[in-house]
């Protein structure tokens, strides 16, 4: 394959293109795939990939999303619960406390209840004691008197003087400590 | 009926092209003539004189065919998929997202990294090309690799020269130069050393090593197919000797095996055509190393 043209006269054999034109003709063809993938092919190809990544990635935002949620739901709860037990603790102080109170409040008026008891009884006995000191002391003084009458005579009828001899004789007789009872 | 139209319009086609890719009358040997270079140089269809030399003639021939069909059949088969693909891929989309992806992942992302979208277009295109084109030679009815012949090699690696020395302006204008011809870290005063040597290197030997390698490969494999193809049929033809018919068939069976190595070269070379493309953009774009 001899190459007239070439100036130097050196037969590359097979590692010269026979014409121009192959060379021309592998460089446009190329070209024109170039251009083909890069203005038709691979805008589709790459709108799809991006479509897809989109996709998954709304898919693992969703799942996070439905993750997060779970979370809250979970905490909110435990929340609750921890809410419910500290309730029913102080509902269980509460009780415990009103308990106490109850019975120191029972205790309370039943110690004032006896106490009043007490009281009343201590006046009550007082009050009869009175009474029956008095009748006492009248039936005392007339048996006395009449005792005395019997002795001494019928001089000592007078009841005016009577009754005082016998008040003076029962005063002097409260007077005297030893007797008091 | 309707649905006979399109396989024979295409059957039409092929038998068509089949006529024009005849053999011319020279090409038909009356005595055994060992495959040479006379094999990978083409029975024009038509000529077109553009100038005195032969070397300005615009030569109708096989291989120019080959690329052309190849271009369209490529064209074809992409840009309606390219238009019906789904976000769940069905049956067909996998395989052709298999292949889409080959590129774009396997080589456009793991060597040019960050920003390699938009050249994948580029090497996508420059792969499919090149690997139909190589295919051709194990392909019936074609059965020559188009790059066998290195004028079309020159034309697709100038293609690729114009990409990287594209992609490195477009990422850092004029400096581009800069960045290629003086790597970062070099001493300014081995600046007179390297840059002759990295121009070489960039410029020069990247689009001639690309050319030689793949034109090689196709060159050597097809002249190794044609050995076995036409030695073993004359041999099967020879009727001196049974012996000579017996290696005959020994020698198509050995061809099998050679284009099946061929086909795997063929794919390989479109792979490392592409993946060096790739290297040489990354290269381009990439920022100090």
């Amino acid at each position: 394959m001899p190459i007239a043209w070439c100036p130097l006269e050196i037969n590359l054999g097979p590692l010269a293109p026979h014409n121009i034109f192959e060379v021309a003709i592998g460089l446009v063809t190329a070209g024109i795939i170039w251009f083909g993938f890069a203005k038709f092919i691979s805008p589709g190809f790459e709108k799809m990939y991006q479509e897809r990544s989109r996709q998954i990635e709304g898919g693992i935002e969703l799942a996070e999303r439905a993750q997060a949620e779970a979370d809250a739901l979970r905490n909110q709860y435990a929340a609750q619960l921890a809410d419910a037990n500290g309730e029913a603790n102080a509902i269980r102080d509460q009780a415990k406390a009103q308990a106490a109170a109850i019975v120191e409040q029972a205790r309370d008026q039943a110690g004032r209840e006896s106490t009043r008891m007490l009281e009343q009884a201590k006046a009550q006995i007082e009050t009869e004691r009175e009474i029956v000191s008095s009748q006492l002391r009248g039936e005392v003084g007339t048996l006395a008197t009449a005792l005395a009458s019997k002795i001494v005579g019928e001089s000592l009828e007078d009841d005016d003087r009577a009754r005082r001899a016998i008040d003076r004789f029962l005063a002097q007789l409260a007077t005297q400590p030893a007797v008091k009872g | 009926m309707k649905r006979l139209v399109v396989p024979t319009g295409i059957l039409g086609v092929l038998i068509a092209i089949g006529w024009l890719l005849r053999p011319g009358p020279g090409h038909v040997p009356t005595e055994y003539e060992a495959p040479s270079l006379h094999d990978f140089d083409f029975h024009p269809i038509y000529t077109f004189h553009f100038g005195d030399s032969e070397f300005f003639d615009l030569v109708i021939n096989k291989p120019m065919l080959q690329l052309i069909i190849a271009a369209i059949v490529i064209l074809a088969f992409f840009i309606p998929i390219s238009r019906k693909l789904t976000i769940i891929p069905q049956k067909w989309q996998f395989g052709v997202e298999y292949i889409y992806d080959f590129v774009r992942s396997g080589i456009a992302r793991t060597t040019i990294g960050h920003g390699y979208e938009k050249h994948v277009p580029f090497l996508m295109g420059i792969f499919i090309l090149v690997l139909m084109n190589n295919w051709f030679g194990e392909f019936f009815y074609f059965m020559f690799p188009t790059f066998s012949n290195i004028g079309y090699t020159m034309g697709v690696v100038l293609v690729v020269w114009v990409a990287y020395i594209g992609a490195g302006l477009g990422e850092h204008g004029l400096k581009y130069f800069r960045v290629q011809l003086l790597p970062a870290g070099v001493p300014l005063w081995l600046a007179p050393l390297v840059m002759p040597l990295e121009f070489m290197s960039a410029f020069i030997t990247r689009p001639l090593t690309l050319t030689v390698r793949l034109f090689g490969n196709m060159f050597a494999g097809h002249l190794g197919v044609l050995v076995f193809v036409v030695g073993g049929g004359w041999l099967v033809s020879e009727s001196t000797s049974l012996l000579y018919n017996v290696a005959g068939f020994g020698s198509f069976a050995l061809s099998l095996l050679i284009i099946a190595i061929e086909l795997f070269i063929g794919f390989m070379q479109a792979y490392l055509f592409t993946l060096l493309s790739a290297n040489y953009i990354a290269s381009s774009v990439s920022h100090g190393h």
